[in-house]
């Protein structure tokens, strides 16, 4: 056998490998739908109701007619959510497929039952990424999807994307990722949080007959479906949901949601409004409010006592952006008097929100029980002990610690 | 030479096995097993045994004997087929190397048993010139240029002189060998003995002008000076011929390089003259250790090969392996660079070039002063480095002569354009037949868009479009004069814009296979720009077929065919694969006063290259001048 036809065989051994190996997992762009956020809601004629929002491709130069839907909404009725995206397939054309999907939201009713089962698929699957966005609405699933169309972005996933991710400027939405809610559901040292979100549907707001401070003061205190305002994407985030194990137990509102995260460390930063400490019914001083430093924890657990206490420190620096007033806080010892007034006025609201967790919710979605680990030799031991029940009766204390760093442009 | 003959041992070495499972029928198997051969690592030496060396050819040989022997005692019935087959091809050798002589023979006179080899010129003119009529077939053969003439002098003496029209240069033969010999022969001193052989001795010391005269009496060297551009000169009663040189033809100019070209540096090339290349490297190198040392190749074409190396730093074992390699070449014609380096090179079927080509002196001389050797061949601008590496390949001289960050900023792009050359392609396939999850939604649906009009496959689009595009480079290079460079650039654009009106590629592709192309020209080195274009097609077939598995497959079966393969006994990825130490100039390079020691892997018998401070004006001295 000659070299030559050596190498022929060769060649047509390699090229009908290729062949007979055909492209099983091949499959052309134009040929899968993109679903980009689905919701899970109770069903009616079966177990879930899942809504799909898929992607319909836009070619970047066809700009023009800017009045093009960009997505669809389709819902289906099944067992289980990987049922639905299959039953799915026998109206939608393309092969609908999650790997770019980039929310999933539940609705209220089925977080009060529990997220665990919905979870569960989510996490174990290879097509859903952990970052991808779990959020929790007030109302039906179905009706946040179909309401989500964005104006300024061209598909809706980049909008959750943007939206959420303006946590970081914001301080009224947290940081909520599949991966996360997953740990904390089965940890023993915390509990879940998951962003809140909702439609806004323009309802007419009811003159507030309330005095200026308080007005002021509800400034971020808002949930979806409330922020007063007109025009935009009909969706909005404002807030969080706190679990207990799996199962919604109440509510943040923007503002509470504000403090959960400086006390979390999670907080970046945020622009808050404050009355005036010297003419407090009418001025306002406005903060742009930026984590110092990360908060420190001091945990006080005595061999003899069943529960431990907390001091959280909270390191919070600060940019003065308006002095409606005119008085000239950043002089002198005035800038002293300023910053000791702000840190009250933040620890109070810290402390306040602590107070609705222990209390009201009784849910520690802080993860103080994470700095309380270090005091048990064994996991069981820790597990015994059983903090999240505990942790109502522990004594938390939160104290601000305040600097003002820039005064602005006006001096 | 050294592969030719492993492949000739394995051969006889397998044959034995592969006939046996030839009656199995195993057809497939030996498909599988001749392709784990061409793949699977083969060691051919040890890495630390510097020169590769062939297989012992001794052994070999005494195989065949014992082959032979063995049939013809009638043993043969047990080693059957195999060996009568290879006793055929024994055969066929002994009857090939039979018919040579005759060959030979035919040159000289029919019936007599001189050859060209042994004839010696004759004392009588007209025996040579009879001689010289049938070696050049005058005169039918015009080139050559038989001039009678009569020396002048007491008793004028019959002479000629012979020369090739148009290597010969008509002025220094009409002024240097003619008129002397016509005018001033006469007025000798009469003292001298000018009978004979001497006369030749005396028109070498007193008459002709000619900067190179040589006496020789062997037709042979007559014969291959005189092809040469030199001027033989025949003296009626003299048994010696004054051979003077005039070379000297029609010559292209030095001028700039034209396939490696640099902003910065010297711009001058080589040309086809070996004499003026050889010249070039010198001006640069000035220093007697300097070696040039010439070889004939070509059995037919006789043409020059220079070897060039320092002989105080390349190792002598590397050299000895370049001559024997191109003495043992035997072939009709070898006339260019590009075949002699097919000739000599280590592995002829792999893509990446283990020789480097290049036409400009100063690179050969840095790489001269490396301690590696250059291979010159007259006729042709193309020098060839030995050993390469394949980091040599990614480099250009100006990136030693441009500051630090300037070269290495260039070094980066280079690398990184090899990359996207290679697979750019392949990763779009991949990742949109496959891991469509890997991209950002925004473009995986822009893609998708755009795939929306088009009604074939993504791979079938990208080699279309890829095809086109080597096409038109093709097509760029082979039409006939300055529409060349236009016809490149506009049917790119037309053929790209009408394709993607038409529905038939997406525009996003049109972006990969434009930039693979750039990328693939800012490959400094020619052979392997080509090697990257091909290899880049394996990479897409595989990518289709099996995603970024596919390209991972390629990417290994091409790092460790590359970490086998050798050039002139020096492992082609060294200093990374084997490492060895290296001065800071792989990738990436140093400072030009850091390269202190010459490259490791070259085995030089003088390691530094300058001492280790080679700023001198850095240290602390008396003599500080006033910089402040």
């Amino acid at each position: 056998m000659g070299k030559g036809s050596k190498m022929v065989l060769l060649l047509v051994c390699l090229f009908s490998l290729l062949i007979t190996a055909g492209c099983w997992g091949a499959r052309e762009t134009d040929e899968l739908g993109y679903v980009l956020s689905l919701g899970i809601d109770k069903g009616v004629e079966n177990v879930i109701q899942v809504t799909f929002q898929i992607a319909i491709p836009q070619s970047p130069e066809g700009g023009g007619g800017g009045d093009k839907e960009n997505n669809i909404v389709v819902s289906v009725e099944a067992a289980s959510l990987f049922g639905a995206l299959q039953l799915a397939n026998s109206f939608v054309s393309r092969e609908l497929t999650l790997i770019h999907n980039r929310a999933v939201i539940v609705s209220e009713e089925i977080a009060r039952e529990g997220i665990s089962k919905y979870l569960e698929p989510l996490v174990r699957s290879r097509d859903i990424r952990r970052n991808t966005f779990f959020l929790v609405t007030r109302g039906k699933a179905k009706e946040f999807v179909e309401s989500n169309q964005p104006l300024l972005e061209r598909n809706a996933a980049r909008d959750f994307e943007l939206l959420l991710a303006g946590r970081k400027v914001v301080g009224f939405i947290p940081d909520s990722i599949i991966n996360d809610i997953h740990r904390s559901v089965n940890d023993y040292g915390r509990e879940a949080i998951i962003a809140l979100v909702g439609v806004n549907n323009g309802k007419e707001g009811e003159e507030k007959q309330e005095d200026y401070q308080t007005i002021v003061k509800s400034e971020m205190a808002l949930s979806p479906n409330e922020v007063p305002r007109e025009g935009g994407n009909k969706i909005e985030a404002i807030g969080l949901a706190a679990f207990r194990g799996d199962r919604l137990k109440g509510y943040l509102n923007g503002l509470e949601t504000g403090y959960y995260q400086m006390i979390t460390g999670d907080f970046k930063s945020a622009i808050y409004s404050f009355p005036d400490p010297e003419k407090s019914d009418e001025y306002l001083i406005v903060v742009k409010v930026t984590k110092g430093r990360n908060p420190q924890f001091k945990v006080v657990f005595e061999e003899g006592k069943v529960v431990p206490s907390f001091e959280v420190t909270l390191v919070l620096e600060g940019e003065i952006l308006s002095i409606q007033s005119g008085l000239e806080y950043e002089k002198g010892s005035k800038e002293k008097e300023l910053e000791e007034y702000l840190a009250r006025y933040l620890a109070s609201g810290a402390n306040d929100v602590i107070k609705k967790t222990q209390n009201e919710l009784a849910c520690d979605i802080f993860g103080l029980g994470d700095k309380l680990r270090k005091y048990f030799w064994t996991f069981q031991e820790w597990k015994d002990y059983n903090w999240l029940e505990k942790y109502p009766s522990a004594e938390v204390n939160v104290k601000v610690n305040f600097m003002i760093r820039r005064t602005g442009l006006l001096s | 030479m050294g592969n030719r003959q492993d492949n000739g041992g394995e051969g006889s070495s397998q044959q034995k096995e592969r006939d046996q499972q030839e009656k199995q029928g195993g057809l497939f198997f030996e498909g599988i097993k001749a392709g784990l051969s061409l793949l699977v690592f083969k060691e051919k030496t040890p890495v630390d045994n510097f020169i590769l060396e062939g297989v012992d050819e001794r052994k070999q040989e005494k195989r065949q004997k014992e082959d032979v022997a063995a049939i013809r005692t009638g043993e043969g019935d047990k080693l059957g087929k195999e060996a009568r087959g290879r006793e055929r091809k024994l055969r066929k050798k002994e009857s090939r190397m039979n018919k040579k002589p005759m060959r030979v023979k035919r040159l000289s006179e029919p019936g007599e048993v001189i050859t060209l080899a042994n004839l010696l010129v004759s004392p009588e003119l007209k025996v040579n010139k009879e001689y010289l009529e049938t070696i050049f077939s005058l005169p039918e053969n015009k080139d050559f240029v038989l001039r009678e003439f009569k020396i002048f002098s007491d008793k004028p003496t019959d002479a000629f002189v012979l020369f090739m029209e148009g290597m010969a240069e008509r002025r220094t033969v009409n002024e240097g060998v003619l008129k002397p010999l016509m005018l001033f022969a006469g007025g000798k001193d009469s003292n001298i003995d000018i009978t004979g052989s001497k006369m030749a001795e005396y028109i070498k010391e007193h008459v002709v002008y000619g900067n190179q005269v040589d006496i020789e009496e062997k037709y042979e060297d007559i014969v291959e000076k005189v092809n040469y551009g030199g001027t033989a000169v025949f003296i009626d009663g003299c048994p010696r011929c004054i051979l003077v040189e005039t070379k000297g033809w029609d010559r292209r100019p030095i001028g700039k390089s034209e396939t490696e070209q640099i902003i910065w540096g010297p711009q001058e090339a080589f040309n086809e003259t070996l004499r003026s290349n050889t010249g070039l490297i010198r001006k640069s190198i000035r220093n007697t250790n300097l070696m040039t040392e010439l070889i004939k190749v070509g059995v037919q074409n006789r043409t020059d090969v220079a070897v060039m190396y320092m002989k105080n730093i390349a190792n002598p074992r590397l050299v000895e392996e370049v001559k024997r390699r191109i003495e043992a070449v035997s072939s009709d014609y070898v006339g260019e660079s590009g075949m002699l380096e097919q000739f000599i090179e280590d592995h002829p079927f792999m893509p990446v070039p283990q020789i480097m080509a290049t036409e400009r002196p100063d690179r050969v001389v840095a790489f001269l002063l490396e301690g590696k050797v250059a291979i010159l061949i007259d006729g042709n601008p193309h020098v060839l480095i030995v050993p390469t590496t394949f980091f040599s390949l990614l480099q250009t001289p100006e990136d030693y002569y441009l500051r630090l960050p300037y070269g290495n900023l260039l070094r980066l792009l280079r690398i990184v354009a090899m990359f996207i050359a290679t697979t750019l392609p392949a990763v779009y396939v991949a990742i949109t037949t496959f891991h469509q999850e890997m991209i950002p939604t925004d473009l995986i649906l822009a893609i998708a868009a755009a795939r929306e009009t088009v009604p074939l496959p993504t791979v079938v689009e990208v080699f279309m479009m890829e095809f086109a595009f080597e096409l038109i480079r093709e097509a760029g290079l082979r039409v006939p004069g300055v529409i060349g460079n236009t016809l490149g650039i506009v049917g790119a654009l037309i053929l790209g814009q009408a394709a993607v009106q038409a529905g038939i590629v997406s525009p996003i592709l049109i972006i990969i296979v434009a930039v693979t192309g750039l990328a693939s020209f800012s490959i400094p080195n020619y052979s392997m720009a080509f090697a990257l274009r091909g290899i880049r097609f394996l990479f897409t077939i595989l990518a289709a077929a099996f995603g970024f598995l596919g390209v991972s497959a390629v990417f290994f079966i091409i790092l460790s065919s590359l970490s086998s393969m050798k050039s002139f006994g020096v492992p082609l990825l060294v200093p990374k694969g084997p490492k060895t130490k290296t001065e800071s100039d792989v990738v990436l390079r140093g400072p030009v006063w850091s390269m202190e020691e010459r490259p490791d892997y070259l085995d030089t018998l003088n390691r530094r290259r300058q001492p280790r401070i080679s700023r001198k004006w850095t240290v602390e001295s008396e003599k500080r001048g006033d910089d402040n």
